[in-house]
C-alpha cells in the first residue's frame, strides 16, 4: 500500500466563472435552495424564544393546558434538530 | 480478501484519500462520543432534557448557517488547512472539557458553548471533506470514495457511543472526554499528512455574496446537476424527514410507545451502514445508475411498507430497507453532483448540497410532526413514500433524467 500513488489526478480542470443571469427560473431555484434552511432556522429560533415562557407557565400552573403547549414547543425543537446525518 | 479490498476499498489505494478517510473516521467517532458525553453530563448536572436539546441544537444547528460561508472559502483557500483548523478547534474544545471535568470545574453553559464550537467545526469539515475527496481519486472511484466516507459516518454513530458508554458508567466524564481527545488528536495527525489542497483560481476575485451566487448559478446552469439536486431535495423532504413521525407511529400503529422509536432508528442506522458499504462496490456508470433507480424506488416503497406494518419486528425490517435505500440514494446523488463539478466550484456545490438538503429535512420534519396530529403518521408515511416513487418515475422521462440515472452520457456543458 505504501507504493500507491499519492494523488492520481492531474491539476484539476477549471472553468472561468460565467456571468450570473437572474432569470425567473434561477430566482425560483435560489428560493428552493435557500428558503427551507432559512425557514427551519427561523421557526426553531422562534420556538426557542418562547419556550422559556412556556416552561415557566408549566411550572407555575400544572394542569392548566400549559403542559400541552410545552410538549408542542419541545416537539418543534426536536423536529428541527433532526438534520440529515447522511449528507 | 485482496479481491474484496479492490472492490470495496478501491479508493483507499490513494495515499491522500486514505489519510482523509482515516481522519474523517476518527473525527466522526470522536464527535459521536462527544454528543453522548455532553448529553450525559448535562442531564446528570441539570436534569433537563431541554438543555440536552439546546446542546444538541448548538452542535447540529450550524449545519444550516455555516456551509454557505464554508463553501465559498473552500473554493478559495487551501482545503487541507481548513480541515486541519476544524479538527484543531475540535481538539481544543474537547481538551478544555477534559481539563475542566478532571478538576471538577465543568458547568453546563461551558458544555453548551463547546457544543457550539464543535458544531461550527463539524459544519466546516463535512462539506470541505466532500469537496476534497472528489479531487483525490479518479472519477471512476469517486462513488467508492464517497461511499467509504458515508459508511464511516454511519459506523461512527455505533462505534463512538459504544466506546464511551461503558467508560461513562465506570470512570465518569473525564475518561470519555479523554477518548474523544485522543481520537481528535489522531484525526488531526492524519489530516496533517494530506498534501496541500489549494484550488486554482480563474478570473477576478469576487465578493463573498457574488461568489456564493455564482456557485448557485453554476449548479443551476448544469441541467444534470440541477435535476439531481432537485430530486435529492424531494428525497429529503418526502422520505428522510420521518423522525418526527416515528414516535406517534410506534405508539399508535405498533403499540410500542417505549421501545418502538429507538428500535426503528436502529433499523434505519443498520440499513444505512450496510448499504453504504454495498454502494462502495459499484464501479461503472451503468451499475451506479441502476442502483440509483432501485435505491430511489426502495426509499419510497420502504416507507410505504413501514406504513403498512402492524408489528414491531416487520416494522424494523421495513426500517432497515428504508435506511439502506436512503443512504445509498444520498451517497450516489452526491457522487453525481461532485463528479460533474469542476474543482473550483466543488466547495460551493458540496455546501449547497449540505444546507439545502438539511434545511428541507428540518422543515419537513416540523410540518410532518404538525400534519401527523391531523392526518396520522401512517397516512403521511404512505403518501410521502408514493409521491417519491412518482418523482423517480417522472424524472426518468426527460433526457436529462436519463442522464442522471446513467442511461445516457452527460455532456459537460452548461445549459
Amino acid at each position: 500500500m505504501n507504493e500507491a500513488p499519492r494523488n492520481p489526478r492531474p491539476p484539476e480542470n477549471t472553468e472561468a466563472a460565467q456571468p450570473v443571469e437572474f432569470t425567473r427560473g434561477f430566482i425560483a431555484f435560489i428560493g428552493a435552495m435557500v428558503v427551507p434552511a432559512v425557514l427551519a432556522l427561523a421557526i426553531f429560533l422562534g420556538a426557542w424564544a418562547v419556550s422559556g415562557e412556556v416552561y415557566a407557565a408549566e411550572a407555575a400552573a400544572e394542569g392548566t393546558g400549559a403542559a400541552e403547549d410545552n410538549a408542542e414547543v419541545a416537539g418543534w425543537k426536536q423536529s428541527l434538530v433532526g438534520i440529515c446525518p447522511i449528507h | 480478501m485482496r479481491g474484496l479490498f479492490q472492490r470495496f476499498g478501491a479508493a483507499l489505494v490513494y495515499v491522500d484519500f486514505r489519510n482523509l478517510w482515516m481522519a474523517n473516521a476518527l473525527a466522526q467517532a470522536a464527535a459521536w462520543a462527544m454528543i453522548v458525553t455532553r448529553g450525559w453530563i448535562i442531564y446528570r448536572d441539570a436534569e433537563s432534557s431541554f438543555l440536552v436539546g439546546v446542546a444538541t441544537f448548538a452542535a447540529l444547528g450550524p449545519m444550516l448557517v455555516v456551509p454557505p460561508i464554508i463553501g465559498v472559502l473552500a473554493d478559495r483557500l487551501d482545503r487541507r488547512t481548513m480541515l486541519m483548523t476544524a479538527y484543531a478547534v475540535e481538539l481544543t474544545q474537547s481538551s478544555a472539557l477534559l481539563l475542566l471535568a478532571s478538576f471538577g470545574l465543568l458547568e453546563v453553559w461551558m458544555v453548551v458553548l463547546a457544543a457550539l464550537m464543535s458544531g461550527v467545526a463539524r459544519a466546516t469539515a463535512l462539506p470541505t471533506s466532500q469537496a476534497t475527496a472528489a479531487t483525490l481519486v479518479p472519477p471512476d472511484r469517486l462513488l467508492n470514495a464517497l461511499s467509504l466516507n458515508a459508511s464511516t459516518q454511519h459506523g461512527s454513530k455505533l462505534f463512538g457511543p459504544a466506546l464511551v458508554t461503558p467508560l461513562l458508567a465506570l470512570f465518569g466524564a473525564p475518561a470519555a472526554f479523554g477518548v474523544a481527545v485522543a481520537l481528535y488528536a489522531l484525526a488531526l495527525y492524519r489530516m496533517s499528512r494530506l498534501s496541500p489542497q489549494r484550488v486554482a483560481q480563474l478570473g477576478e476575485r469576487q465578493s463573498f455574496v457574488a461568489n456564493f451566487v455564482s456557485g448557485l448559478s453554476y449548479v443551476y446552469s448544469r441541467r444534470v446537476m440541477r435535476l439531481m439536486l432537485i430530486v435529492l431535495i424531494f428525497h429529503c423532504g418526502f422520505t428522510m424527514a420521518f423522525e418526527s413521525l416515528l414516535p406517534s407511529f410506534s405508539a399508535e400503529r405498533l403499540n410500542a410507545a417505549d421501545e418502538g422509536f429507538g428500535s426503528l432508528m436502529m433499523g434505519v442506522g443498520a440499513g444505512a451502514f450496510v448499504a453504504s458499504i454495498f454502494v462502495s462496490g459499484l464501479h461503472t456508470e451503468r451499475a451506479r445508475g441502476d442502483a440509483l433507480i432501485i435505491a430511489g424506488i426502495m426509499s419510497g416503497l420502504g416507507q410505504v411498507l413501514l406504513a403498512l406494518t402492524t408489528s414491531l419486528v416487520f416494522a424494523m425490517g421495513a426500517a432497515v430497507i428504508m435506511g439502506g435505500a436512503q443512504a445509498a440514494f444520498m451517497t450516489m446523488g452526491q457522487a453525481v453532483t461532485q463528479s460533474l463539478a469542476v474543482d473550483e466550484y466543488r466547495g460551493r456545490v458540496a455546501s449547497i448540497n449540505s444546507f439545502s438538503l438539511g434545511g428541507m429535512m428540518a422543515t419537513m420534519n416540523l410540518f410532518n410532526g404538525t400534519l401527523a396530529e391531523q392526518y396520522g403518521a401512517q397516512s403521511l408515511l404512505l403518501i410521502h413514500g408514493l409521491i417519491f416513487v412518482a418523482v423517480i418515475a417522472i424524472t426518468f422521462i426527460p433526457a436529462t433524467g436519463r442522464q442522471v440515472y446513467g442511461r445516457e452520457p452527460v455532456a459537460q456543458v452548461a445549459a
